[in-house]
């Protein structure tokens, strides 16, 4: 069987991303970076609900704790000033992490639900910066969809209501995330935060 | 007898004020320029109060050009009036009596929806609708039904106009092209590049087409494609860009001495993300699409995409990845590839009998440093 980990959010979108790949055949691990019981709760709901559909295939949910992993960066950011890009680095450390799972368990790409345009910081820059994260293949079954699509498909399987569910906002989010990031810059930041290059 | 268009779109009505005007703009300049490469004369085009209004004296027309354009989501032909009830009145009947002839009904069963989109006119919605209804029961043999109804007569009142209309023409939706920067495809003369150049045409990238030359046959073919797909392209300004692979030739050759031709495919496909990784940068395009979709071929596995994706730092977008054959073919046909796609094409002399179909990294670079003397760089930050 072929392997994929996926990002596993509470939103609506990364569980339909991976109920396609799962439907395609995939065997997928899901990854879920946990801010909150809140948010995590849900996330466990909405795993069930996959494993009910495809119960060999869907893997056991492995989390990832945000405060432990990504707070400090996220701080390092805010200190330097760079709090508009939060967002980028929040992906990027992501797909790292990612990557890492992936290769503990002998996966071989990442699933995620990323679409463009639905929000500011899903542009093609943004995408181009944190896709170099990974040497694996990024599958992104919802890129070509509108919402609506998206949306249609979530509640066939039934994790629409799930992840509609009030939830608290993300507490690192800044005002104005970066929309058209440039590589240069995030280099220049990546450096400085990490002291090593990316 | 219809004097304008009126247009719907979607998800640009969720973005901040200033991202919409901006959305708003290029979705008004690529129906301009739709209708004047279509030879169809309007007088003007322009949003407000979240619609864009085209007058125009070739109304049907279009709209049968205008569903082509992504961000749209419906459109309706309609009839611009003074916004006094007597016209209104007027007007929707005029319009009910020709579409209960269109259908062939002797009493067919209608509702009216009205909307005041600015709210000047001194009736609400519902006491609009009741008036309009009444006056068409007057007048016409027919049933009010607000469930199950053949005709739908639409009013809708803004800046002391009124628009009425009984079609709503369902467009594809998605976002202006040009709002998403650009991307490059990879087109081959198959079914599913063309469907992933859609799909991501549709979600408002300009596409840049390349396609890796293969002989004379398959490049007419492809040039017929892309002729398609530009009807779905407008503000786009690209045009199909042709690469005769140099290293071709090379590649072939010592993969035979070496006798590993299971390799070609992947070397094939290496080759032309390295070369359309080349156009983007020129291009200042941000990724590549391509249209893979898992397991389709025996050449499409995840092993094989990961060397694949080696060949360039751009990500790799593949719309096709999660959809179902079915599902490819019928967009194919819905948009007018699949038939274009069927055309015979250059046979392709060098397929393997026995891709390789869990490609190694480490085979491979091997194999490249071979070839060309250096390792692949291997992609990343």
């Amino acid at each position: 069987m072929v392997k994929a980990v996926a990002l596993l959010s509470s939103g609506i979108d990364s569980p339909v991303a991976i109920y396609l790949m799962l439907k395609k055949g995939l065997e997928v691990i899901p990854i879920h970076f946990k801010q909150d019981e809140g948010k995590y709760k849900k996330v466990q709901k909405i795993w069930k609900r996959l494993k009910e559909l495809y119960p060999e295939r869907l893997k056991e949910l492995v989390v990832v704790d945000v405060y432990e992993y990504q707070a400090s960066v996220f701080e390092k950011l805010i200190e330097m000033k760079k709090h508009k890009w939060i967002c980028v680095f929040c992906k990027f450390t992501m797909y790292k992490k990612a990557t890492e799972i992936a290769r503990k368990n002998g996966a071989l790409a990442i699933i995620t639900g990323d679409s463009l345009g639905q929000v500011g910081s899903q542009t093609l820059d943004n995408l181009f910066i944190i896709s170099l994260a990974t040497d694996l293949p990024i599958l992104r079954p919802l890129i070509g969809m509108d919402k609506e699509e998206v949306v249609k498909i979530a509640k066939k399987i039934g994790t629409f209501d799930m992840s509609i569910e009030p939830e608290e906002g993300c507490p690192f989010v800044p005002k104005h995330p970066v929309i058209r990031g440039s590589l240069g810059e995030f280099r220049k930041s990546y450096k400085e935060v990490f002291g090593t290059p990316c | 007898m219809f004097n304008c268009v009126i247009i719907r779109y979607g998800e640009i009505g969720t973005k901040s004020k200033q991202t919409r005007r901006w959305f708003e703009q290029i979705l008004v300049n690529n129906i301009k320029e739709t209708l004047i490469s279509e030879g169809i004369e309007y007088k003007s085009v322009l949003a407000k109060h979240g619609r864009i209004i085209v007058k125009t004296n070739k109304a049907r027309e279009s709209v049968d050009v205008l569903k082509r354009v992504f961000g749209i989501v419906s459109l309706s032909p309609a009839m611009e009036v003074n916004a006094e009830l007597e016209k209104i009145n007027r007007t929707a009947l005029k319009l009910f009596r020709k579409k209960k002839r269109e259908l062939n009904l002797e009493k067919p069963k209608f509702r009216v929806t009205a909307r005041r989109i600015t709210k000047e006119f001194p009736l609400k919605s519902p006491e609009i609708q009741a008036k309009v209804g009444e006056y068409i029961l007057e007048n016409e043999e027919a049933d009010v039904d607000l469930k199950n109804y053949d005709i739908n007569v639409g009013v809708e009142i803004m800046e002391g106009k009124a628009y009425i209309f009984v079609d709503k023409i369902k467009a594809f939706g998605g976002l202006p092209i040009g709002t998403q920067g650009k991307v490059v495809v990879l087109l081959s003369g198959g079914i599913d590049s063309p469907v992933a150049a859609f799909l991501m045409m549709k979600r408002g990238c300009e596409v840049i087409p390349v396609h890796i030359y293969m002989g004379e046959k398959t490049l007419e073919k492809v040039r017929k494609i892309w002729n398609q797909l530009k009807k779905y392209h407008y503000g786009g300004k690209s045009d199909l860009i042709v690469i005769k692979p140099k290293e071709r030739e090379r590649v072939l050759r010592k993969l035979k001495e070496l006798g590993k031709e299971n390799y070609t495919c992947i070397f094939c496909k290496f080759m032309m993300v390295k070369n359309a990784d080349k156009i983007a940068r020129e291009f200042g395009a941000k990724g590549i699409v391509m249209g893979d979709s898992l397991g389709q071929v025996a050449s499409q596995t995840l092993e094989n995409m990961y060397i694949v994706s080696q060949a360039s730092d751009l990500p790799i977008y593949r719309p096709l990845i999660g959809l179902d054959k079915e599902e490819i073919v019928r967009i194919a046909k819905e948009i007018g590839t699949f038939e274009l796609s069927t055309l015979p094409e250059d046979e392709v002399p060098f397929i393997p009998k026995h891709p390789v179909i869990r490609g190694s990294w480490e085979e491979f670079k091997k194999l490249y440093r071979e070839i060309f003397g250096e390792e692949p760089k291997k992609r990343g930050c």
